[in-house]
Protein backbone atom coordinates (compact mmCIF):
# COMPACT_ATOMS: atom_id res chain seq x y z
CA UNK A 1 0.00 0.00 0.00
CA UNK A 2 2.62 2.45 -0.75
CA UNK A 3 2.28 5.70 -2.21
CA UNK A 4 5.31 7.20 -4.42
CA UNK A 5 7.33 9.50 -2.82
CA UNK A 6 5.74 9.20 0.79
CA UNK A 7 7.40 9.85 3.53
CA UNK A 8 10.52 7.83 2.70
CA UNK A 9 12.64 7.19 6.47
CA UNK A 10 16.60 6.36 6.14
CA UNK A 11 18.58 4.73 8.24
CA UNK A 12 21.79 2.91 8.39
CA UNK A 13 22.49 -0.15 10.20
CA UNK A 14 25.21 -0.78 12.71
CA UNK A 15 27.09 -4.17 13.17
CA UNK A 16 26.44 -4.95 16.85
CA UNK A 17 27.38 -8.14 17.06
CA UNK A 18 29.49 -10.58 15.17
CA UNK A 19 26.42 -10.74 11.79
CA UNK A 20 24.09 -8.75 13.66
CA UNK A 21 22.70 -5.32 12.46
CA UNK A 22 20.46 -2.82 14.46
CA UNK A 23 18.82 0.06 13.02
CA UNK A 24 16.32 2.44 14.33
CA UNK A 25 13.48 3.50 12.61
CA UNK A 26 9.87 5.65 13.59
CA UNK A 27 7.12 5.59 11.57
CA UNK A 28 5.40 8.83 11.33
CA UNK A 29 2.00 7.95 10.29
CA UNK A 30 0.09 4.79 10.05
CA UNK A 31 -0.66 2.22 7.32
CA UNK A 32 1.44 -0.54 5.47
CA UNK A 33 5.25 0.15 5.25
CA UNK A 34 7.68 -1.38 3.15
CA UNK A 35 11.57 -1.70 4.30
CA UNK A 36 13.97 -1.96 1.94
CA UNK A 37 17.02 -2.78 3.02
CA UNK A 38 20.23 -2.03 0.79
CA UNK A 39 23.21 -4.16 1.38
CA UNK A 40 26.87 -3.80 0.42
CA UNK A 41 29.25 -7.35 0.39
CA UNK A 42 32.68 -7.72 1.61
CA UNK A 43 32.86 -8.05 -2.15
CA UNK A 44 31.05 -4.99 -3.19
CA UNK A 45 28.37 -7.01 -4.35
CA UNK A 46 25.14 -5.48 -3.80
CA UNK A 47 22.02 -7.00 -2.37
CA UNK A 48 18.30 -5.39 -1.83
CA UNK A 49 15.74 -7.09 0.26
CA UNK A 50 12.23 -5.97 0.99
CA UNK A 51 10.15 -6.89 3.86
CA UNK A 52 6.33 -5.42 4.56
CA UNK A 53 5.63 -4.30 7.47
CA UNK A 54 1.75 -4.17 7.32
CA UNK A 55 -1.34 -2.69 9.71
CA UNK A 56 1.25 0.42 11.46
CA UNK A 57 -1.25 1.88 13.94
CA UNK A 58 -1.06 5.45 15.04
CA UNK A 59 0.18 6.47 18.53
CA UNK B 1 1.05 34.53 -28.89
CA UNK B 2 2.94 37.90 -29.01
CA UNK B 3 5.71 36.79 -26.76
CA UNK B 4 9.18 36.24 -28.55
CA UNK B 5 9.99 32.51 -29.09
CA UNK B 6 6.50 31.29 -27.75
CA UNK B 7 4.40 32.97 -30.16
CA UNK B 8 6.35 31.49 -32.87
CA UNK B 9 6.43 28.28 -31.23
CA UNK B 10 2.91 27.79 -31.25
CA UNK B 11 1.59 29.79 -34.39
CA UNK B 12 3.68 26.80 -35.82
CA UNK B 13 1.62 24.07 -37.39
CA UNK B 14 3.68 21.44 -35.94
CA UNK B 15 3.87 22.67 -32.76
CA UNK B 16 1.49 20.40 -31.08
CA UNK B 17 3.18 17.15 -32.72
CA UNK B 18 6.37 18.40 -31.35
CA UNK B 19 4.95 18.91 -28.15
CA UNK B 20 3.29 15.59 -27.81
CA UNK B 21 6.37 13.76 -29.29
CA UNK B 22 8.19 13.61 -25.48
CA UNK B 23 4.89 12.64 -23.30
CA UNK B 24 4.21 9.71 -26.26
CA UNK B 25 7.93 8.42 -25.37
CA UNK B 26 7.95 9.23 -21.81
CA UNK B 27 4.07 7.18 -22.15
CA UNK B 28 5.92 4.52 -23.49
CA UNK B 29 8.16 4.10 -21.00
CA UNK B 30 6.05 4.68 -17.87
CA UNK B 31 4.07 1.43 -19.56
CA UNK B 32 7.02 -0.08 -20.19
CA UNK B 33 8.43 0.09 -16.89
CA UNK B 34 5.40 -0.26 -14.92
CA UNK B 35 4.53 -4.10 -16.75
CA UNK B 36 8.04 -4.84 -16.55
CA UNK B 37 9.89 -2.80 -13.61
CA UNK B 38 9.80 -3.06 -9.99
CA UNK B 39 6.64 -3.89 -8.57
CA UNK B 40 7.32 -1.54 -5.86
CA UNK B 41 5.12 2.05 -7.10
CA UNK B 42 7.92 4.51 -5.36
CA UNK B 43 10.48 2.70 -7.38
CA UNK B 44 8.87 2.65 -10.63
CA UNK B 45 8.26 4.99 -13.22
CA UNK B 46 4.53 4.26 -13.83
CA UNK B 47 3.54 5.41 -10.43
CA UNK B 48 5.87 7.84 -9.73
CA UNK B 49 5.38 9.76 -12.64
CA UNK B 50 1.23 8.99 -12.63
CA UNK B 51 0.45 9.70 -9.37
CA UNK B 52 3.00 12.45 -8.39
CA UNK B 53 4.07 14.35 -11.03
CA UNK B 54 1.80 14.40 -13.72
CA UNK B 55 -0.85 15.47 -11.11
CA UNK B 56 1.22 17.97 -10.09
CA UNK B 57 2.54 19.66 -12.72
CA UNK B 58 -1.22 19.51 -14.11
CA UNK B 59 -2.84 21.60 -11.24
CA UNK B 60 -0.44 23.87 -11.30
CA UNK B 61 -0.23 24.58 -15.55
CA UNK B 62 -3.86 24.78 -15.23
CA UNK B 63 -3.36 27.60 -12.38
CA UNK B 64 -0.91 29.09 -13.40
CA UNK B 65 -1.47 28.79 -17.32
CA UNK B 66 -4.44 27.13 -19.13
CA UNK B 67 -4.88 23.76 -20.10
CA UNK B 68 -1.65 22.77 -21.76
CA UNK B 69 -1.47 19.35 -21.03
CA UNK B 70 -4.38 18.66 -23.48
CA UNK B 71 -2.35 20.87 -26.24
CA UNK B 72 0.80 18.34 -25.06
CA UNK B 73 -1.92 14.99 -24.93
CA UNK B 74 0.29 12.28 -26.42
CA UNK B 75 -3.10 10.19 -26.80
CA UNK B 76 -4.42 12.67 -29.53
CA UNK B 77 -0.96 12.30 -31.29
CA UNK B 78 -1.67 8.22 -31.98
CA UNK B 79 -5.25 9.09 -32.71
CA UNK B 80 -4.00 11.56 -35.32
CA UNK B 81 -1.63 8.42 -36.68
CA UNK B 82 -4.67 6.29 -36.70
CA UNK B 83 -6.74 8.34 -39.06
CA UNK B 84 -4.39 8.34 -41.78
CA UNK B 85 -5.09 4.43 -41.98
CA UNK B 86 -8.56 4.58 -40.90
CA UNK B 87 -11.08 7.02 -41.25
CA UNK B 88 -13.69 7.44 -38.77
CA UNK B 89 -17.04 7.42 -40.44
CA UNK B 90 -20.02 8.09 -37.67
CA UNK B 91 -21.08 11.02 -35.92
CA UNK B 92 -20.99 10.67 -32.08
CA UNK B 93 -24.29 9.84 -31.18
CA UNK B 94 -26.73 12.32 -30.55
CA UNK B 95 -27.96 11.04 -27.13
CA UNK B 96 -24.21 11.10 -25.87
CA UNK B 97 -23.42 14.59 -26.75
CA UNK B 98 -23.45 15.41 -22.90
CA UNK B 99 -21.22 15.42 -20.16
CA UNK B 100 -22.75 12.44 -18.36
CA UNK B 101 -20.71 9.96 -19.99
CA UNK B 102 -17.44 11.42 -18.88
CA UNK B 103 -18.88 12.31 -15.34
CA UNK B 104 -19.88 8.66 -14.84
CA UNK B 105 -16.30 7.99 -16.34
CA UNK B 106 -15.08 10.30 -14.01
CA UNK B 107 -16.21 9.21 -11.03
CA UNK B 108 -15.41 5.54 -12.38
CA UNK B 109 -11.87 6.46 -12.29
CA UNK B 110 -12.11 7.93 -8.62
CA UNK B 111 -13.79 4.76 -7.85
CA UNK B 112 -11.36 2.68 -8.80
CA UNK B 113 -8.39 4.76 -7.52
CA UNK B 114 -9.60 3.69 -4.48
CA UNK B 115 -11.03 0.37 -4.98
CA UNK B 116 -7.71 -1.12 -6.14
CA UNK B 117 -5.27 1.45 -4.43
CA UNK B 118 -4.17 2.08 -8.33
CA UNK B 119 -1.11 4.69 -6.66
CA UNK B 120 0.16 1.30 -5.37
CA UNK B 121 0.54 -0.78 -8.40
CA UNK B 122 2.64 -0.32 -11.03
CA UNK B 123 1.11 -2.81 -13.02
CA UNK B 124 -2.43 -1.75 -12.70
CA UNK B 125 -1.18 1.86 -13.62
CA UNK B 126 0.72 0.79 -16.64
CA UNK B 127 -2.39 -0.90 -17.98
CA UNK B 128 -4.59 2.16 -17.32
CA UNK B 129 -1.97 3.85 -19.54
CA UNK B 130 -3.11 1.14 -21.99
CA UNK B 131 -6.49 1.11 -21.94
CA UNK B 132 -6.75 4.92 -22.64
CA UNK B 133 -4.98 4.64 -25.45
CA UNK B 134 -7.28 1.95 -27.22
CA UNK B 135 -10.25 4.24 -25.60
CA UNK B 136 -8.80 7.05 -28.08
CA UNK B 137 -8.36 4.56 -30.82
CA UNK B 138 -11.74 2.97 -30.56
CA UNK B 139 -13.45 6.09 -29.92
CA UNK B 140 -12.20 7.95 -32.57
CA UNK B 141 -11.50 5.52 -34.94
CA UNK B 142 -15.01 5.24 -35.39
CA UNK B 143 -16.51 8.61 -34.59
CA UNK B 144 -15.72 11.93 -36.13
CA UNK B 145 -14.55 14.69 -34.72
CA UNK B 146 -12.53 15.31 -31.32
CA UNK B 147 -15.48 13.42 -29.64
CA UNK B 148 -13.21 11.18 -27.09
CA UNK B 149 -11.87 15.04 -25.47
CA UNK B 150 -15.23 16.28 -25.65
CA UNK B 151 -17.31 13.64 -24.26
CA UNK B 152 -15.26 10.71 -23.05
CA UNK B 153 -12.19 11.36 -21.64
CA UNK B 154 -12.04 11.83 -17.78
CA UNK B 155 -8.59 13.85 -17.50
CA UNK B 156 -9.97 16.15 -20.38
CA UNK B 157 -13.00 17.18 -18.56
CA UNK B 158 -11.05 17.77 -15.27
CA UNK B 159 -9.25 20.18 -17.23
CA UNK B 160 -12.15 21.50 -18.48
CA UNK B 161 -13.56 22.22 -15.52
CA UNK B 162 -10.39 23.52 -13.92
CA UNK B 163 -9.04 25.92 -17.09
CA UNK B 164 -12.28 27.75 -16.32
CA UNK B 165 -9.79 29.13 -13.71
CA UNK B 166 -6.85 29.12 -15.54
CA UNK B 167 -5.51 33.17 -17.04
CA UNK B 168 -5.12 31.98 -19.87
CA UNK B 169 -7.67 31.68 -22.34
CA UNK B 170 -7.61 30.88 -26.35
CA UNK B 171 -10.15 33.74 -28.14
CA UNK B 172 -10.23 36.25 -30.76
CA UNK B 173 -8.49 39.32 -30.61
CA UNK B 174 -11.02 41.92 -32.29
CA UNK B 175 -14.33 40.98 -33.08
CA UNK B 176 -14.30 43.34 -35.89
CA UNK B 177 -12.12 40.96 -37.92
CA UNK B 178 -14.31 38.16 -37.29
CA UNK B 179 -17.52 40.29 -38.16
CA UNK B 180 -16.26 41.15 -41.59
CA UNK B 181 -14.84 37.65 -42.10
CA UNK B 182 -16.59 35.30 -44.69
CA UNK B 183 -14.51 32.36 -44.75
CA UNK B 184 -15.11 31.02 -41.05
CA UNK B 185 -11.97 28.53 -41.26
CA UNK B 186 -11.47 28.54 -37.39
CA UNK B 187 -14.29 26.18 -37.33
CA UNK B 188 -14.82 25.21 -41.16
CA UNK B 189 -10.86 24.38 -41.17
CA UNK B 190 -8.90 26.45 -44.10
CA UNK B 191 -9.82 24.60 -47.62
CA UNK B 192 -7.73 24.03 -50.78
CA UNK B 193 -9.55 26.25 -53.10
CA UNK B 194 -10.18 24.30 -56.23
CA UNK B 195 -10.61 20.53 -53.99
CA UNK B 196 -12.34 21.85 -51.35
CA UNK B 197 -10.10 19.83 -49.25
CA UNK B 198 -9.09 20.72 -45.42
CA UNK B 199 -5.69 21.47 -45.27
CA UNK B 200 -5.81 22.52 -41.70
CA UNK B 201 -8.74 21.79 -39.54
CA UNK B 202 -11.17 23.86 -37.93
CA UNK B 203 -11.83 23.46 -34.09
CA UNK B 204 -12.96 19.79 -33.92
CA UNK B 205 -15.04 20.35 -30.45
CA UNK B 206 -17.74 22.41 -32.27
CA UNK B 207 -16.65 26.11 -30.39
CA UNK B 208 -16.89 28.86 -32.61
CA UNK B 209 -14.52 31.19 -31.75
CA UNK B 210 -16.56 34.64 -32.17
CA UNK B 211 -19.26 33.28 -30.22
CA UNK B 212 -16.54 31.02 -27.87
CA UNK B 213 -16.81 32.03 -24.24
CA UNK B 214 -13.96 30.58 -21.85
CA UNK B 215 -12.50 27.42 -21.45
CA UNK B 216 -14.53 24.50 -21.23
CA UNK B 217 -14.57 22.24 -23.98
CA UNK B 218 -11.43 24.15 -25.14
CA UNK B 219 -7.82 21.79 -25.46
CA UNK B 220 -5.78 24.45 -26.34
CA UNK B 221 -4.65 22.38 -29.59
CA UNK B 222 -4.43 25.64 -31.70
CA UNK B 223 -6.64 24.58 -34.97
CA UNK B 224 -8.55 27.41 -34.74
CA UNK B 225 -5.15 29.58 -34.67
CA UNK B 226 -3.47 27.88 -37.58
CA UNK B 227 -6.64 28.02 -39.57
CA UNK B 228 -7.38 32.12 -39.25
CA UNK B 229 -6.29 33.51 -42.03
CA UNK B 230 -6.24 36.76 -40.44
CA UNK B 231 -3.76 35.70 -37.60
CA UNK B 232 -7.34 36.73 -35.11
CA UNK B 233 -6.77 34.11 -32.80
CA UNK B 234 -4.57 34.31 -29.83
CA UNK B 235 -3.37 33.11 -26.39
CA UNK B 236 -4.60 35.69 -24.25
CA UNK B 237 -4.92 36.35 -20.87
CA UNK B 238 -8.16 37.12 -19.06
CA UNK B 239 -9.12 37.20 -15.09
CA UNK B 240 -9.34 33.55 -13.92
CA UNK B 241 -12.83 32.66 -13.22
CA UNK B 242 -14.24 35.51 -14.56
CA UNK B 243 -16.19 32.83 -17.00
CA UNK B 244 -18.19 31.32 -14.10
CA UNK B 245 -19.94 34.78 -13.27
CA UNK B 246 -21.43 35.05 -16.61
CA UNK B 247 -24.08 33.43 -18.57
CA UNK B 248 -24.36 33.91 -22.17
CA UNK B 249 -25.29 31.90 -24.71
CA UNK B 250 -21.59 29.73 -25.47
CA UNK B 251 -20.67 28.26 -28.50
CA UNK B 252 -20.71 24.32 -28.81
CA UNK B 253 -22.14 24.13 -25.03
CA UNK B 254 -25.54 26.55 -25.31
CA UNK B 255 -26.51 28.58 -21.28
CA UNK B 256 -24.22 27.02 -18.57
CA UNK B 257 -27.04 27.49 -16.55
CA UNK B 258 -29.46 25.09 -18.54
CA UNK B 259 -26.68 22.44 -18.78
CA UNK B 260 -27.46 20.05 -15.58
CA UNK B 261 -24.53 18.13 -17.24
CA UNK B 262 -21.86 20.48 -16.88
CA UNK B 263 -23.53 21.51 -13.04
CA UNK B 264 -23.27 18.04 -12.39
CA UNK B 265 -19.40 17.45 -13.99
CA UNK B 266 -18.61 20.68 -11.89
CA UNK B 267 -20.30 19.17 -8.15
CA UNK B 268 -18.07 15.67 -8.85
CA UNK B 269 -15.04 17.90 -9.55
CA UNK B 270 -15.58 19.75 -6.06
CA UNK B 271 -16.93 17.23 -3.89
CA UNK B 272 -14.56 14.41 -5.42
CA UNK B 273 -11.73 16.50 -4.66
CA UNK B 274 -12.61 16.06 -1.29
CA UNK B 275 -13.49 12.42 -1.51
CA UNK B 276 -10.02 12.01 -3.38
CA UNK B 277 -8.71 13.55 -0.41
CA UNK B 278 -10.91 11.45 2.23
CA UNK B 279 -9.56 8.60 0.99
CA UNK B 280 -6.09 8.58 2.50
CA UNK B 281 -7.06 10.12 5.60
CA UNK B 282 -7.16 7.49 8.87
CA UNK B 283 -10.53 8.22 9.84
CA UNK B 284 -11.58 7.08 6.26
CA UNK B 285 -10.89 3.18 7.67
CA UNK B 286 -13.21 3.71 10.89
CA UNK B 287 -16.06 4.90 8.54
CA UNK B 288 -15.26 1.62 6.49
CA UNK B 289 -15.01 -0.57 9.36
CA UNK B 290 -18.17 0.78 10.74
CA UNK B 291 -20.12 1.18 6.99
CA UNK B 292 -18.73 -2.67 6.95
CA UNK B 293 -20.35 -3.75 10.21
CA UNK B 294 -23.29 -2.15 9.37
CA UNK B 295 -23.83 -3.33 6.23
CA UNK B 296 -22.89 -7.27 7.36
CA UNK B 297 -20.14 -7.27 4.49
CA UNK B 298 -16.54 -7.56 4.58
CA UNK B 299 -15.35 -6.82 0.63
CA UNK B 300 -14.32 -2.75 0.03
CA UNK B 301 -16.65 -2.40 -2.74
CA UNK B 302 -20.14 -2.26 -1.28
CA UNK B 303 -18.44 0.30 1.62
CA UNK B 304 -16.95 2.33 -0.58
CA UNK B 305 -19.85 2.29 -2.65
CA UNK B 306 -21.90 3.71 -0.02
CA UNK B 307 -18.89 6.53 0.81
CA UNK B 308 -19.06 7.32 -2.60
CA UNK B 309 -23.44 8.06 -2.90
CA UNK B 310 -22.77 9.97 0.02
CA UNK B 311 -20.29 12.24 -1.68
CA UNK B 312 -21.19 12.60 -4.72
CA UNK B 313 -25.09 12.06 -4.27
CA UNK B 314 -26.71 12.73 -0.47
CA UNK B 315 -23.72 15.29 -0.07
CA UNK B 316 -24.55 17.42 -2.79
CA UNK B 317 -28.51 16.89 -3.14
CA UNK B 318 -28.84 17.45 0.78
CA UNK B 319 -26.68 21.11 0.58
CA UNK B 320 -27.32 22.36 -2.80
CA UNK B 321 -31.14 21.32 -2.27
CA UNK B 322 -31.09 23.48 1.29
CA UNK B 323 -28.82 26.83 -0.62
CA UNK B 324 -31.20 26.56 -3.51
CA UNK B 325 -34.64 26.54 -1.23
CA UNK B 326 -33.21 29.26 1.40
CA UNK B 327 -32.23 31.78 -1.50
CA UNK B 328 -35.76 31.10 -2.93
CA UNK B 329 -37.16 32.29 -0.10
CA UNK B 330 -35.23 34.77 1.49
CA UNK B 331 -34.65 36.54 -2.44
CA UNK B 332 -37.82 36.14 -3.28
CA UNK B 333 -37.56 33.40 -6.20
CA UNK B 334 -39.52 31.71 -8.45
CA UNK B 335 -37.25 29.48 -10.44
CA UNK B 336 -37.50 26.18 -9.01
CA UNK B 337 -34.53 24.57 -6.89
CA UNK B 338 -33.25 22.69 -9.72
CA UNK B 339 -32.27 25.76 -12.42
CA UNK B 340 -30.81 27.18 -8.83
CA UNK B 341 -28.88 24.74 -8.23
CA UNK B 342 -27.25 24.18 -11.48
CA UNK B 343 -26.32 28.09 -11.89
CA UNK B 344 -24.87 28.16 -8.42
CA UNK B 345 -22.83 24.86 -8.73
CA UNK B 346 -20.32 26.56 -10.85
CA UNK B 347 -19.61 28.50 -7.66
CA UNK B 348 -18.02 25.85 -6.26
CA UNK B 349 -15.42 25.22 -8.59
CA UNK B 350 -12.52 27.60 -7.03
CA UNK B 351 -13.09 25.36 -3.66
CA UNK B 352 -13.01 22.51 -5.56
CA UNK B 353 -9.55 23.18 -7.43
CA UNK B 354 -8.17 24.50 -4.55
CA UNK B 355 -8.52 21.10 -2.88
CA UNK B 356 -7.01 19.37 -5.86
CA UNK B 357 -4.32 21.91 -5.63
CA UNK B 358 -3.85 21.05 -1.70
CA UNK B 359 -3.90 17.60 -2.01
CA UNK B 360 -1.59 16.88 -5.55
CA UNK B 361 0.89 19.64 -4.54
CA UNK B 362 1.58 17.79 -1.19
CA UNK B 363 2.63 14.74 -3.33
CA UNK B 364 3.97 16.07 -6.16
CA UNK B 365 6.11 19.13 -3.92
CA UNK B 366 7.14 16.46 -0.66
CA UNK B 367 8.14 13.98 -3.57
CA UNK B 368 9.34 15.87 -5.89
CA UNK B 369 12.93 14.88 -6.15
CA UNK B 370 12.09 11.03 -6.14
CA UNK B 371 11.83 10.79 -9.76
CA UNK B 372 15.90 10.79 -10.13
CA UNK B 373 16.37 8.04 -8.07
CA UNK B 374 13.68 6.30 -9.61
CA UNK B 375 15.20 7.04 -13.07
CA UNK B 376 18.53 6.29 -11.80
CA UNK B 377 17.43 2.61 -10.61
CA UNK B 378 15.34 2.12 -13.97
CA UNK B 379 18.76 2.74 -16.09
CA UNK B 380 20.87 1.17 -13.86
CA UNK B 381 18.66 -2.31 -14.02
CA UNK B 382 19.55 -1.96 -18.19
CA UNK B 383 22.73 -3.10 -16.98
CA UNK B 384 24.58 0.42 -17.33
CA UNK B 385 23.88 3.00 -14.49
CA UNK B 386 24.58 5.79 -16.81
CA UNK B 387 23.25 8.54 -14.40
CA UNK B 388 24.54 6.54 -11.25
CA UNK B 389 23.57 4.87 -8.69
CA UNK B 390 20.15 5.97 -7.26
CA UNK B 391 19.93 8.38 -4.61
CA UNK B 392 17.14 7.46 -2.67
CA UNK B 393 17.64 9.91 -0.02
CA UNK B 394 16.36 12.67 -2.69
CA UNK B 395 13.04 13.08 -1.90
CA UNK B 396 11.03 16.80 -2.00
CA UNK B 397 10.12 20.07 -0.10
CA UNK B 398 9.66 19.29 4.30
CA UNK B 399 5.22 18.71 4.79
CA UNK B 400 5.72 21.47 7.05
CA UNK B 401 5.97 23.37 4.15
CA UNK B 402 3.93 22.31 1.62
CA UNK B 403 1.48 22.20 4.12
CA UNK B 404 1.40 26.34 4.28
CA UNK B 405 1.32 26.10 0.31
CA UNK B 406 -1.88 23.47 1.00
CA UNK B 407 -3.53 26.00 3.58
CA UNK B 408 -3.09 29.12 0.76
CA UNK B 409 -4.38 27.16 -1.93
CA UNK B 410 -7.54 26.21 0.29
CA UNK B 411 -8.16 29.71 0.99
CA UNK B 412 -7.51 30.77 -2.46
CA UNK B 413 -10.17 28.48 -3.90
CA UNK B 414 -12.41 29.41 -0.82
CA UNK B 415 -12.13 33.35 -1.88
CA UNK B 416 -12.40 32.44 -5.50
CA UNK B 417 -15.74 30.43 -4.72
CA UNK B 418 -16.92 33.21 -2.64
CA UNK B 419 -16.12 35.54 -5.20
CA UNK B 420 -17.97 33.82 -8.41
CA UNK B 421 -21.05 33.03 -6.11
CA UNK B 422 -21.60 36.63 -5.01
CA UNK B 423 -21.04 38.06 -8.80
CA UNK B 424 -24.05 35.30 -9.73
CA UNK B 425 -25.83 36.41 -6.98
CA UNK B 426 -25.53 40.48 -7.81
CA UNK B 427 -26.58 39.20 -11.54
CA UNK B 428 -29.46 37.46 -10.09
CA UNK B 429 -30.42 40.35 -7.80
CA UNK B 430 -29.32 43.26 -8.05
CA UNK B 431 -30.99 45.19 -4.94
CA UNK B 432 -30.57 42.48 -2.70
CA UNK B 433 -27.32 40.54 -3.62
CA UNK B 434 -26.56 39.13 -0.43
CA UNK B 435 -29.88 37.40 0.38
CA UNK B 436 -28.99 35.24 -2.42
CA UNK B 437 -25.52 34.97 -1.55
CA UNK B 438 -25.28 34.23 1.93
CA UNK B 439 -26.48 30.35 1.62
CA UNK B 440 -24.03 29.47 -0.93
CA UNK B 441 -21.45 31.39 1.42
CA UNK B 442 -22.85 28.85 3.97
CA UNK B 443 -22.09 26.03 1.42
CA UNK B 444 -18.95 27.48 0.68
CA UNK B 445 -18.09 27.67 4.05
CA UNK B 446 -18.80 24.41 5.55
CA UNK B 447 -16.94 22.94 2.17
CA UNK B 448 -14.05 24.48 3.09
CA UNK B 449 -14.43 23.84 6.87
CA UNK B 450 -14.17 20.06 5.26
CA UNK B 451 -11.18 20.65 3.44
CA UNK B 452 -9.22 22.08 6.08
CA UNK B 453 -10.09 19.49 8.41
CA UNK B 454 -9.33 16.67 6.27
CA UNK B 455 -5.64 18.80 5.61
CA UNK B 456 -5.04 18.11 9.40
CA UNK B 457 -5.82 14.63 9.51
CA UNK B 458 -3.27 12.01 9.90
CA UNK B 459 -2.74 10.21 7.08
CA UNK B 460 -2.68 6.45 7.00
CA UNK B 461 -1.88 3.45 4.29
CA UNK B 462 -0.02 5.71 1.95
CA UNK B 463 3.82 5.36 3.10
CA UNK B 464 6.94 4.06 2.31
CA UNK B 465 10.19 3.84 4.12
CA UNK B 466 13.53 3.04 2.46
CA UNK B 467 16.31 2.65 4.11
CA UNK B 468 20.17 4.49 2.57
Amino acid sequence: MSHPGMSPRFAEAKETDHGRYEFQLEFPMAGDWVILLHVTLPDGKKLERQFDVRGVRPN
Amino acid sequence: MRVPGLGHLFRWRYARPVLQAPLLVLSIVMILHGLFGPSLAPKNLATTLSWLHFRGALVLVLLCAGNFFCLACPFMLVRQWARRLFKPRFNWPRALRNKWLSVGLFILILFTYELFDLWSSPWWTAWLIVAYFLSVLVVDGFFKHASFCKFVCPIGQFNFVASTLSPFEVKVREQDVCTRCHTKDCIRGRREPVSDLVTIRGCELALFQPSKVGNMDCTFCLDCVHACPHDNIGILSRMPASELMVDPLRSGIGYLSRRKDIAALAIVFTLGALLNAFGMVSPVYAVERWLGRMLHVSHEAPVLGVIFAFFLILEPILLLGLAAWLTRIWAGMRQGLLPLAVRYAYGLVPLGFGMWLAHYCFHFLTGLYTVIPVTQNAIASLGRPLLGEPRWTLTGLPANVVQVIEIGFLLLGFAGSLVVTYGLAEDDFPDRPLRAFLPWAAVCLILWCASMWLMFQPMEMRATLMSG
